[in-house]
């Protein structure tokens, strides 16, 4: 898709949500947006605050979350292959995931190296991760945060201003909140975060996103020291 | 079945004036079609209104019970006890955790905020049993004084409890009780930081 291409789209869509969401339906849009963000913050700095025996509840908020989301879809007649979940794009978000990827995988390895001085090392289990366990958890993990990112955040934020900078910014701004105060995760998922929502909105595919989002956490695990990025740990259990 | 026939008509309909709108390249319009949700009808509206409200209503229920929960946990609301006495010499009392009544607590003294002795309260209480307070007479602790600098000073027990597999907590028995040490030649050579020479018991 050539520029002009996705600032046409990003005008259309813009046009076309303003017309065809009125304010009620804007206000419920925020609100299912905002419960969301809360379930997942309620996770991280509440549940997780209380210790290792409180970790069944997680169940609690990461159930409601997934129960809000699989009724708003289901209430706007959304389908698997509408929210990306077939194969349908899933080549041409590869297509369009290489390059950022690639750009950004050098400049972990440079930010690894210029910062902590430590080289690129493949496979070295640097945050506790296994290497073989690291690709096939990444996925699975990968696949449930773009879902609620992409498939629900994204789609929920482009009913309000189509697709576009404003919507693909406020989605990684939001995945980055939900990455603090672990500060190089916060870092590394704003910038994820607006490669994965860009893409999406061109070619939504939710499989691509997961395997992307898998193998730039098995890069960043192997480029920036685990000390550095404290387990991958984020919330109340970043402090420890 | 087609993503089309299953998002129903409404939503047909409505992809089709999202490709009809744009007039882009073939591939954005098929994008159209098939991506944008549809618009909530007014029932629709309603009922994710209602599961909005109940989610918060069941997630700030849910918050605050882990609240409780994590100060009932960490903060044992279970000790009873009492400091009776506290002197330049000792400092006595009893104290029984009733959600494990037959266990002996262990109990901590500290001195004007410094630690100055641990104990377990096992020694025999009969009053205690007495007044209905234990099952078992051996709920007793008592504390001798290290040596102090004469003046006005504060006694505090604490009970010992596991709040988490990695943490301990303290929970105070009873109120603090004040007391003087006497100008003794004794007690005139106590240096006044007295906890930084005290030996741990």
């Amino acid at each position: 898709m050539s520029a002009p291409d996705v600032r046409a789209d990003a005008n259309a869509g813009d046009a076309q949500a303003s017309a065809r969401v009125g304010a009620a339906e804007r206000a419920l849009v925020w609100c299912e947006i905002a419960s969301v963000v809360t379930s997942a913050l309620v996770a991280e700095w509440a549940v997780l605050a209380l210790g290792d025996w409180h970790k069944l509840a997680l169940a609690v908020p990461v159930g409601l979350a997934f129960a809000l989301m699989l009724a708003s879809h289901r209430a706007r007649g959304e389908t698997r292959a509408a929210l990306g979940l077939t194969g349908r794009n899933f080549w041409r978000a590869l297509r369009l995931l290489a390059l950022p990827m690639l750009a950004g995988a050098l400049l972990l390895a440079l930010a690894g190296r210029v910062w902590f001085g430590a080289p690129f090392v493949v496979g070295q289990p640097r945050a506790g991760w296994e290497f073989f366990g690291l690709p096939v958890w990444g996925f699975v993990w990968g696949l449930v945060q773009q879902y609620a990112l992409q498939g629900f955040i994204n789609r929920r934020l482009q009913l309000l201003w189509g697709a576009g900078w404003r919507t693909t910014l406020t989605v990684a701004a939001l995945f980055a909140l939900l990455h603090l105060p672990n500060p190089w995760l916060t870092a590394a998922t704003l910038m994820g975060g607006l490669m994965w929502a860009a893409v999406y909105q061109r070619a939504p595919n939710l499989w691509a996103l997961a395997l992307s989002h898998a193998v730039m956490t098995w890069v960043l695990v192997s480029t920036i020291p685990a000390s550095a990025l404290a387990g991958l740990r984020v919330g109340y259990k970043y402090f420890g | 079945m087609s993503d089309e026939t299953r998002a129903g008509p409404a939503a047909a309909a409505h992809s089709r004036e999202d490709a009809a709108s744009l007039t882009g390249s073939p591939r954005l319009a098929i994008a159209a079609t098939a991506e944008r949700p549809r618009r909530l009808r007014a029932r629709a509206r309603r009922r994710l209104t209602h599961l909005l409200i109940s989610k918060s209503l069941v997630e700030t229920l849910f918050v605050a019970a882990l609240a409780v929960l994590y100060v009932q946990h960490n903060f044992k609301p279970t000790f009873r006890g009492s400091l009776d006495a506290a002197d330049a010499r000792v400092a006595y009392g009893w104290a029984v955790d009733e959600a494990a009544p037959d266990a002996r607590v262990e109990v901590h003294l500290y001195v004007d905020g410094h630690f100055a002795g641990r104990a377990r309260a096992d020694q025999t209480r009969a009053d205690v049993r007495a007044a209905g307070r234990a099952r078992d007479d051996r709920h007793g602790f008592t504390f001798t004084m290290p040596p102090l600098p004469p003046g006005a000073h504060e006694a505090r027990v604490y009970a010992l409890h596991a709040s988490a597999a990695d943490r301990f907590a303290l929970q105070q028995v009873d109120k603090a009780l004040r007391f003087d040490v006497p100008a003794t030649p004794e007690s005139q050579a106590v240096r006044p930081d007295w906890w930084e020479a005290a030996s741990q018991p």
